[in-house]
């Protein structure tokens, strides 16, 4: 479980460091737009969010398995 | 249907429709600006699109699950290939718009989808099970993409749903009678990206441009403006009300703002040029191209024209004109187009925008009801479209082609001002909103090695400003730095009639009253 959240903690650092760079982008001579960091961070996270939802039942599993390590009895010696 | 190949098909759908909906979510609503509403019909198409392709994809997944294994292996090879090769070129054109410098790649993966397809039965047939993860995975992640739907298609059907805030165009040859007394006519022809240094002072070998040498001989000509800014549809909203603008954004309705000093200001069209010529009798009349100037200036012209940006399925005959339903169409033609190589353009799409923007130029020029004319021309700027060597228009060739498709446009509008009945007084104004902007254009693809020469790899910056009088027969040369902002003074003077030749444009740049002389 802890491993998960240091995971989630490493993932949402990444994702604010992302739009800190975006936010950041200077004027450059060309057509384009450094504002479509924001639809890209959307398309991401959203699909990020998919693959959870997708894999949820397999994650559900990977739960049981962390929290069932961690509240089994311990050995008697 | 399972919810999950559901998922795949919604997902796939909008990967597949990626370019056809990106333009809508410019966070600044740019393209649309560009464009114009209403959209309804536009983004109904694509609604419908999305809808079909999604619907089409779900069905030839399940109707896939039923087939002989060996079968269902190539074919979910071919789809996470397809699905693979699209991410590709959807990540390039966002890493292009991002300014990441791959803007000689940005359609360079387009046509590798023959490659990847090819690929995928290879390995299909190479190594099963890796080939059978890799479509599982695939599968995963297009079903997840999916989810990105949820804020993809509402923001779709509030843009359908988006109104102008202004009445759009204002249509052509319906002019009051002319309430003004035969006087100066004031014709202002603006072509975009010509560089004053290509055009007059460092000529390519080989290129011969005699009407913009003809018209400098007999006009009054500065070598050194500065200019203003950097792209179109900042400078000449500045240049229209005498403020200089960095940056802008537009609402889903297509008000305007301006970055100034820090604030958004909302564009004001009773403080443009047009205005002040409204308001001092004159006719004014606008045909331009890129920014919508119809939509914007409206109120305070008495005709108005321009060639709108177009959205992704409007060359294929996609139109707000047209149904939904038949809008969605268009999809199809173009996939067709992509399949046999026959793709359109964006050079025929300048083609079509130069031939029209000529055609009713010459129009507006020959009607001397308009005492104020504003012209904007498509050219030099990139694409190349012109032959010069036969002097046809075509859909390929580069900035030096498009330079003496310039001398030759500006031929043709000289020949009509000379043709029209206020020829003898005609003051004729030719500028460039900025120059040659190499830093944006040697990054692409179709950059050749002539003009890689002709501009050295470098920027000169300075844009044509040539201002010609009725009966005036010698040129003025000023090599003084001053502001491309100074055409709004030489316009507004002018109209004020306090400007009526080359003496009095002479008294104000060389003396340079207070108000000029801060410019320089």
């Amino acid at each position: 479980m802890i491993k998960t959240l240091r995971v989630v903690d490493y993932l949402l650092t990444c994702l604010l460091l992302l739009t800190v760079v975006s936010a950041l982008a200077k004027p450059a001579y060309a057509y384009a737009d450094p504002g479509s960091g924001l639809f890209i961070v959307q398309v991401l996270t959203t699909t990020f969010a998919g693959v959870l939802f997708i894999v949820r039942r397999r994650l559900r599993r990977l739960r049981e398995l962390i929290t069932g390590a961690y509240s089994k009895p311990p050995r008697k010696d | 249907m399972r919810a999950r190949t559901l998922l795949e098909g919604v997902g796939a759908s909008l990967l597949l429709l990626f370019s056809h909906y990106l333009p809508f979510f410019h966070p600044r609503n740019h393209d649309l600006f560009h464009h114009g509403l209403p959209v309804t019909h536009l983004v109904g198409g694509l609604l419908i699109d999305l809808l079909g392709v999604a619907l089409l994809v779900s069905a030839a997944l399940m109707a896939v699950d039923h087939l002989p294994a060996n079968v269902r292996k190539y074919l979910l090879a071919l789809f996470a290939a397809l699905m693979i090769w699209k991410s590709i070129a959807v990540s390039f054109t966002l890493l292009f718009r991002l300014r990441l410098g791959v803007g000689r790649y940005e359609h360079f993966w387009d046509h590798w989808v023959v490659y990847l397809l090819v690929l995928g039965c290879v390995t299909a047939y190479l190594w099963p099970r890796f080939t059978d993860r890799a479509v599982r995975a695939t599968r995963i992640l297009v079903a997840a993409f999916a989810f990105s739907g949820l804020w993809i298609v509402p923001w779709l059907v509030v843009i359908a749903a988006s109104r102008p805030y202004v009445s759009p165009a204002l249509a052509e040859g319906n002019l009051p009678p002319a309430s003004y007394s035969p006087g100066p006519r004031v014709i202002w022809v603006l072509f975009d990206e010509l560089s004053y240094d290509q055009t007059f002072e460092h000529r390519a070998p080989g290129i011969d441009l005699p009407n913009f040498d003809r018209l400098r001989s007999m006009s009054v000509s500065f070598s050194h403006v500065r200019p203003i800014g950097y792209y179109t549809d900042r400078i000449i909203p500045s240049l229209f009300m005498d403020k200089t603008f960095t940056e802008f954004r537009s609402t889903i309705s297509g008000e305007l703002y301006f970055g100034e000093n820090g604030k958004w200001v909302r564009f004001d069209p009773n403080t443009t040029l047009f205005a002040v010529a409204k308001k001092n009798g004159w006719n004014p009349g606008v045909d331009g191209w890129y920014n919508p100037m119809c939509n914007i200036l409206a109120p305070v012209v008495i005709t108005c024209s321009w060639s709108p940006d177009v959205l992704p399925g409007e060359e294929y005959g996609a139109s707000e004109d047209r149904s939904a339903l038949t809008n969605s169409t268009a999809v199809v033609r173009e996939a067709a187009d992509f399949a046999t190589g026959r793709e359109i353009t964006p050079a025929d799409t300048h083609v079509r925008d130069y031939r029209e923007i000529m055609a009713r130029a010459k129009a507006l020029i020959g009607n001397d009801r308009l005492h104020f004319l504003y012209l904007h021309l498509p050219i030099p700027h990139p694409p190349g479209i012109y032959d010069r060597g036969r002097h046809e228009l075509q859909s390929h060739g580069n900035y030096l082609d498009n330079l003496v498709l310039s001398d030759d446009a500006l031929s043709e509008l000289m020949s009509e001002i000379k043709a029209s009945p206020a020829a003898d007084r005609t003051i004729l104004i030719v500028t460039s909103d900025h120059s040659w902007r190499t830093a944006i254009y040697r990054d692409r693809a179709d950059w050749t090695a002539e003009e890689e020469r002709a501009s050295g790899g470098k920027f000169d910056d300075r844009p044509v400003l040539l201002v010609h009088f009725p009966d005036q027969f010698k040129s003025e040369d000023y090599s003084a730095p001053i502001s491309e902002m100074v055409e709004y003074d030489f316009i507004v003077g002018m109209l004020d009639r306090q400007i009526q030749s080359e003496h009095d444009l002479e008294s104000l740049a060389v003396k340079a009253p207070a108000g000029l002389q801060a410019r320089r």
